[in-house]
């Protein structure tokens, strides 16, 4: 009797069991014939495509780490998408920029070589055509920059500059310049040696850059220039009274490409802040901008100082 | 891979007598932000809840990743992700622990999909506070978060913004677009303000009266309500000249050896056209083009505009 219950329950047992493990394998079966489906889609190109499991089922291990796969290669293709599409748009505007110019050069150059104008307008076309021939050079340099400093090839030189030296000769090539276009301007450069780990050319090219922006399209007619060393930084302000840029503008003005509202004047290749951005970074350094509109734009370039290693600088 | 994520045919919704949606035909691209515009109870809620099948349609067909909706729900619902009207939260539980029956009861990709899912829209995990403590934006944010936590391709969201203030609002719509550029997800969202979905969406839908007007990429509908005067010439090089000599160098650009745009509507078109062809010019086209979006709308609606 005693073991004729233990062997009911015993089989009883066994049938269970037999029935949880058969439903177990049946819904794992369902589970990987799923995961065999997401993946055919994702080998078609749906790198989107994930697999859900919940946090305790047997399959969901797996699930997660194949998800983590996927994702990762995901991301890496989008963002080569992204450089693909941003070039594309970058080759259209371009070829816009370039293009209007161009025409209008022609222009010019057609109705003097056609003398459908008279001798004083000929020589003024020329002189013009001139001009915007050398405005189109300027771009292409930029351009070419550009180009360059987003390529392989691109190597700085960093050396021990005295900073505060070079900062001055920059400075000393714009006065002629501020007093052409009545700009009032004002430095405070520290009178002893800043010793800096810089590429010089580079730093040239951003101060150069900055301050050209400020002369070309801020509108100013003040431009303060302020070279401090302080905390183990270097800082450099340069800050304009012209029109300013606004808020949701500031954000984007060292992408490659973007132009503030057409109020800021339509000259300008888009690309300089970008340049110094990159250029800036390249030598360790970072560039912030502040501005309100009406009240100018302050740019705040910010160098580390380098260490001393036995009375030289450690580059 | 089809091009389209969701694509409707004809899509019906008929309550008694009157058409809540009617004959809409949209086309949401892979990949993109599409913004359904219209006014309150233009069928922006309708045609979402059909997509999801909460509803079924009158007529029509829907199409979801290239497949029809109807008789594959148990495919493609769980690779959507949704916000429309208010999830059933308990009130007694805490976000994580409302989200953690979720994760049971759906699946999650991953081990921490929680916790990513609660960072994503900026509340703390495993937090003490009851969903019934909760404040508007906090349960709007939470909702956002089950819309996000199984990492779906595509995501439907109706008037995501709603009750959130304008820190809020601008989180979302940064966290928006970053879902769609930096993870390529597609995202279908509604709205009745303009300004919204203009600084949203790539691609707009317009709806009234449950048909849709219009449907067209924000570029295309910016170009075309974009302030401007239209040449088309003979040679858009003397063009460029004369403009730059007689009419004191507007801003302009040269599209093609015909085309040519001046980005200032208020010049005199008459004079010129007219120092166009005394300089020996063809000009086959001139047109004035100074409609902004908001004005487009509001012709494309009837008149009525979108508050």
């Amino acid at each position: 009797m005693y073991q004729e219950v233990i062997t009911a329950v015993s089989m009883l047992i066994a049938c269970l069991s037999a029935a949880a493990s058969f439903i177990a394998l049946r819904r794992a079966r369902k589970q990987v014939a799923g995961m065999a489906e997401a993946l055919a889609d994702i080998r078609n190109g749906n790198g989107n495509r994930r697999i859900l499991a919940g946090p305790h089922e047997i399959t969901a291990p797996l699930a997660y780490e194949i998800n983590d796969v996927v994702r990762s290669y995901e991301d890496r293709l989008l963002a080569v998408r992204r450089t693909e599409e941003m070039n594309k748009r970058l080759m259209t505007s371009l070829s816009h920029d370039v293009r209007t110019p161009l025409t209008t050069l022609i222009g010019y150059l057609d109705a003097a070589h056609k003398r459908i104008v008279t001798e004083k307008e000929c020589q003024d076309y020329v002189e013009t055509a001139r001009r915007k021939a050398y405005d189109l050079k300027e771009y292409i340099d930029v351009l070419f920059d550009w180009f360059k400093l987003n390529s392989d090839e691109f190597t700085m030189q960093i050396e021990e500059v005295e900073l505060s030296e070079v900062t001055r000769n920059i400075l000393i090539d714009w006065i002629p310049v501020f007093e052409e276009q009545q700009i009032e301007y004002a430095a405070s450069i520290p009178d002893g040696p800043v010793r800096a780990a810089l590429d010089s050319d580079a730093y040239t090219r951003i101060l150069n850059n900055l301050i050209q922006n400020a002369v070309t399209h801020s509108r100013a007619d003040r431009i303060e220039i302020a070279f401090t060393q302080q905390d183990g930084d270097i800082k450099i302000r340069i800050q304009d009274n012209g029109i300013g840029i606004k808020e949701e503008d500031l954000p984007q003005i060292f992408e490659r490409l973007y132009k503030c509202d057409k109020g800021r004047s339509e000259k300008g290749s888009g690309l300089g802040l970008s340049i110094v951005r990159q250029l800036t970074e390249k030598m360790g350094g970072s560039i912030t901008a502040q501005s309100r509109p009406g009240e100018g734009v302050a740019f705040m370039i910010r160098f580390p100082c380098p260490k001393e290693e036995g009375g030289k600088l450690k580059l | 891979m089809s091009k389209y994520i969701i694509e409707t045919k004809n899509l019906t919704k008929q309550y008694g007598a009157a058409k809540s949606v009617a004959d809409l035909s949209i086309h949401v691209k892979r990949g993109r932000i599409y913004g359904l515009l219209g006014r309150n109870g233009a069928g922006k809620t309708t045609t979402m809840k059909m997509l999801l099948g909460l509803t079924d349609p009158t007529a029509g067909e829907i199409r979801i990743f290239g497949k029809p909706l109807h008789g594959n729900e148990k495919n493609l619902l769980p690779r959507i992700g949704s916000l429309i009207e208010a999830p059933g939260f308990y009130p007694n539980l805490t976000g994580t622990e409302n989200l953690r029956i979720f994760a049971t009861l759906r699946g999650v990709p991953g081990r921490h999909a929680i916790k990513d899912a609660l960072d994503l829209v900026g509340l703390p995990y495993r937090d003490k506070k009851l969903f019934s403590q909760y404040s508007l934006g906090m349960k709007q944010r939470l909702a956002i978060a089950l819309a996000v936590m199984h990492d779906p391709e595509l995501l439907i969201l109706d008037e995501p913004i709603n009750g959130l203030d304008p820190i809020g609002i601008a989180e979302v719509r940064a966290f928006i677009r970053s879902l769609c550029e930096e993870r390529g997800k597609t995202i279908l969202i509604s709205s009745h303000i303009l300004s919204e979905i203009a600084l949203l969406a790539d691609d707009i839908g317009i709806i009234d009266h449950g048909a849709l007007l219009e449907e067209e990429s924000l570029a295309e509908l910016e170009k075309k309500s974009s302030r401007h005067i239209r040449f088309t010439v003979s040679d858009t090089a003397q063009a460029a000249r004369i403009l730059e000599v007689g009419f004191n160098g507007p801003r302009y650009t040269v599209q093609d050896d015909r085309r040519l745009q001046i980005h200032d509507p208020d010049l005199p078109v008459g004079r010129i056209v007219s120092a166009f062809v005394k300089n020996g010019l063809e000009v086959s086209e001139a047109c004035i083009c100074e409609e902004s979006l908001e004005d487009y709308f509001k012709r494309v609606t009837g008149g009525e505009g979108i508050a």
